[in-house]
């Protein structure tokens, strides 16, 4: 009877059709790309717009001293809300800038994150183009400049997720796009990759076990209920303009695995202390009911990010760490900093635990790539009402599988904290060079995890070698 | 091998597509609906030509194409509208709903609120996110899921303790102990028309037919091995039978 046909059937078969499809446009680069398990990546956001001059593109506290100057660090007015600036500038003989070879941090930055700096690929001058947050983030989670206010094309994780499906493991993660507390995009990939949004670890416990258990189908039942769900309707075919319910059926296998509850032993923390004392480790906390509350949530998120990848369950984790950095006001010296160093620190537990954990012959850190951003950057000098407002001229921090450790890119000027541009070769500025923009970053982020970025062609994405390691 | 002659992978769309095509117009559409009468055989060969027969050339006429228009998900504005009006009262006058709480009491806080699973949903905050990305992935499949089986199991209860037979709302044209045909099959028509906003067929309906199947297999299972969470079986296999259409995709896309 053609009414009958089985939907798993036959959405399989457009599937595999599909699929097809796609490894026939695969470049040979990622071919070559293909080892024993997929990249990962992990996404991490600041979201308002973070203070470059106190974090990833310092300025000695001493040489810009002038309130009137157009750079004005004001270490010790941001003291006011995070006292620990005071033992930077006492540290760093006032200058409130550590150094370590070639790169330079500021105050916030957490000596955690400090001892990693071998480790890490910090990028600055980044030409975001916008100062409307919603265009900085949304650049810098798609790499491509945002159609007004709406995102263009899908998120950084959607993307190697997606990637992760043609991988020749063929290692199909339940939740390959972990989303945790920040948008995500999917415009014309493989619906199944979408992102799965989530807040915390309530959310996971609710996301990987089924709620109210009691109410559960007897097991021939449950069978009935997905042959039934397995036929195609003509109602469901007539709505299917949007591809919803394709996506819908996609996410039925994905849903019963979570349903099932296989998944929580990895984020189950109350249930595991163990598990959880090796987290808070790399952490260096011991009792994480001892935490602030934007501890616990960016923590949290870092901490959900790590099981995530380390279980297998995701291929790609995009978290917020911090939000709500938006300080025009005198909130930027009782606040910001404050938000910053709780940010990085969640950054560089993420990191430690990354190092740390064995993954064949390597650890995990050796095939993920860890990109660090926020919306733009803000003023270098304070306005009337004691904050900082918008600036163009951004950081990001990229970190891990092929990155070039211990290296500074790019650079902004000294009279107006203005992008610099840059030779990509060398990565030091140049008058004849490059401005870096986040498509960029996107662009030589995917040749570190030898995966494309021709879907990035209509922004010219140019490559910026010095990232790579040799 | 990675790389595969597109032309294959064409053809498996092709095949696909045709399927689809072929389940949705054995009843309405088509020649014959439309009055459209042929004299002559006309056959099509591999390559896709129109052949003439020995009574000479002819035309069959295409089938008109699926429509396809862009449908939506419902989002959970519209859930947290929709799931009361479509699960009625419990026998108390309390709307039965998804709630924090198991029952239906509605001291219990809706799962769809902001501080609950609507964000999880794609509820935006209006701060951080001002657009609803309604996409039914995996999340929202499972969490839809775990609302009907609470949703449901409430319902087949409040039908059992309605005092009033006729204020019944998931059993309304059956009664609570038939396992007759005719009463499964009139209860599975007006439910179709509840859940999904469509009549089905007159006549013999594929859908009525596989729901009719689910009923009796979770029915006779709680007869058979008292697998069951509602009180009786035939409570159960309604239960089932409502869990089964609120997890369907005509019910979430529109």
């Amino acid at each position: 009877m053609p009414h009958h046909i089985s939907r798993r059937n036959l959405l399989g078969g457009l599937g595999a059709a599909a699929g097809v499809l796609s490894l026939g446009g695969l470049s040979l680069r990622q071919t070559m790309a293909a080892g024993d398990k997929p990249p990962l990546v992990v996404q991490v956001t600041f979201s308002g717009g973070w203070d470059t001059l106190l974090t990833l593109d310092p300025r000695s506290n001493l040489d810009f001293a002038d309130p009137d100057g157009k750079i004005y660090p004001a270490y010790d007015l941001a003291a006011n809300g995070d006292p620990l600036i005071l033992d930077a500038l006492a540290n760093t003989n006032g200058t409130g800038v550590f150094t370590d070879g070639p790169m330079t941090l500021g105050p916030s930055i957490p000596a955690s994150l400090r001892a990693m700096a071998s480790d890490l690929c910090l990028v600055r001058g980044v030409d975001m183009g916008t100062l409307t947050h919603a265009v900085g983030k949304r650049y810098f989670l798609t790499g491509k400049f945002p159609r007004g206010l709406s995102a263009n094309g899908s998120s950084l994780g959607t993307r190697v997720a997606y990637e992760g499906l043609a991988h020749e493991s063929r290692m199909s993660p339940a939740i390959p796009n972990l989303v945790i507390g920040m948008e995500t995009y999917n415009e014309g990939l493989d619906a199944s990759i979408s992102g799965v949004s989530i807040s915390d670890f309530e959310d996971m416990e609710d996301l990987v076990n089924a709620l109210r258990p009691e109410t559960l189908l007897a097991p021939g039942a449950a069978e009935a209920v997905e042959a039934y769900l397995d036929r195609v309707t003509c109602g469901e075919l007539r709505a299917d303009g949007a591809k919803k319910v394709t996506t819908f059926e996609a996410s039925r296998t994905s849903a019963a695995i979570l349903s099932s509850g296989t998944l929580w032993s990895s984020f189950d923390l109350e249930g595991n202390p163990d598990l959880l004392a090796g987290l808070l480790s790399h952490f260096g906390v011991a009792d994480f009911s001892s935490l602030d509350n934007q501890r616990k949530k960016s923590y949290g998120a870092a901490m959900l990010a790590c099981q995530a990848l380390a279980s297998g369950t995701s291929h790609a984790v995009s978290l917020e760490v911090v939000d709500g950095l938006d300080h025009h006001d005198e909130d930027w010296q009782s606040d910001h900093s404050a938000s910053l160093r709780v940010g990085f620190e969640a950054v560089a537990g993420l990191l430690s635990f990354l190092k740390n954990t064995p993954d064949g012959s390597g650890v995990l850190f050796d095939r993920t790539v860890v990109l660090v951003t926020s919306d733009f950057a803000r003023e270098p000098k304070l306005n009337p009402r004691g904050g900082r407002d918008h600036h163009l001229a951004s950081s990001c921090l990229v970190a891990g599988m092929n990155i070039q450790g211990g290296k500074v890119i790019g650079a902004t000027t000294d009279d107006t904290m203005a992008s610099m541009p840059i030779d990509p070769r060398s990565g030091a500025p140049s008058e004849g060079g490059i401005l870096v923009r986040p498509t960029d970053i996107h662009a030589t982020v995917l040749e570190a995890m030898g995966l494309g970025w021709d879907h990035l062609g209509n922004q010219t994405p140019l490559l910026i070698p010095a990232m790579l390691k040799a | 091998m990675r790389f595969v002659d597109s032309r294959h992978a064409t053809s498996l769309c092709s095949l696909a597509l045709a399927l689809l095509l072929a389940g949705c117009g054995t009843t309405t559409t088509g020649a014959e609906d439309e009055g459209v009468a042929s004299d002559s055989t006309t056959t099509t060969g591999d390559d896709g030509a129109t052949e003439e027969t020995e009574e000479g050339p002819s035309i069959t006429p295409t089938p008109p194409p699926t429509k396809s228009r862009v449908g939506k998900r419902m989002t959970v504005a519209q859930l947290r509208a929709s799931i009361p009006v479509l699960a009625g009262p419990d026998e108390d006058g309390f709307p039965i709903t998804w709630r924090t709480n198991a029952g239906t009491n509605p001291t219990g806080t809706q799962m769809f609120a902001d501080n609950q699973l609507g964000p999880a949903l794609g509820d935006p905050n209006y701060i951080e996110r001002v657009e609803e990305a309604a996409i039914p992935n995996a999340l929202y499949v499972k969490l839809m899921d775990d609302m009907a089986r609470q949703v449901c199991t409430n319902m087949a209860e409040a039908d059992r303790k309605r005092v009033d037979t006729d204020a019944r709302v998931l059993l309304r044209d059956t009664t609570l102990e038939s396992v007759e045909p005719a009463d499964i099959e009139a209860n599975l028509r007006y439910l179709h028309l509840r859940f999904f906003g469509e009549r089905a067929r007159a006549g013999e309906d594929p859908t009525i037919d596989a729901l009719e199947h689910l009923f009796f297999t979770a029915h006779d299972e709680a007869v058979t091995n008292g697998d069951q969470v509602a009180k009786t079986p035939v409570l159960e296999g309604w239960r089932v039978v409502c869990i089964a259409m609120m997890k369907s995709p005509e019910f979430h896309v529109y």
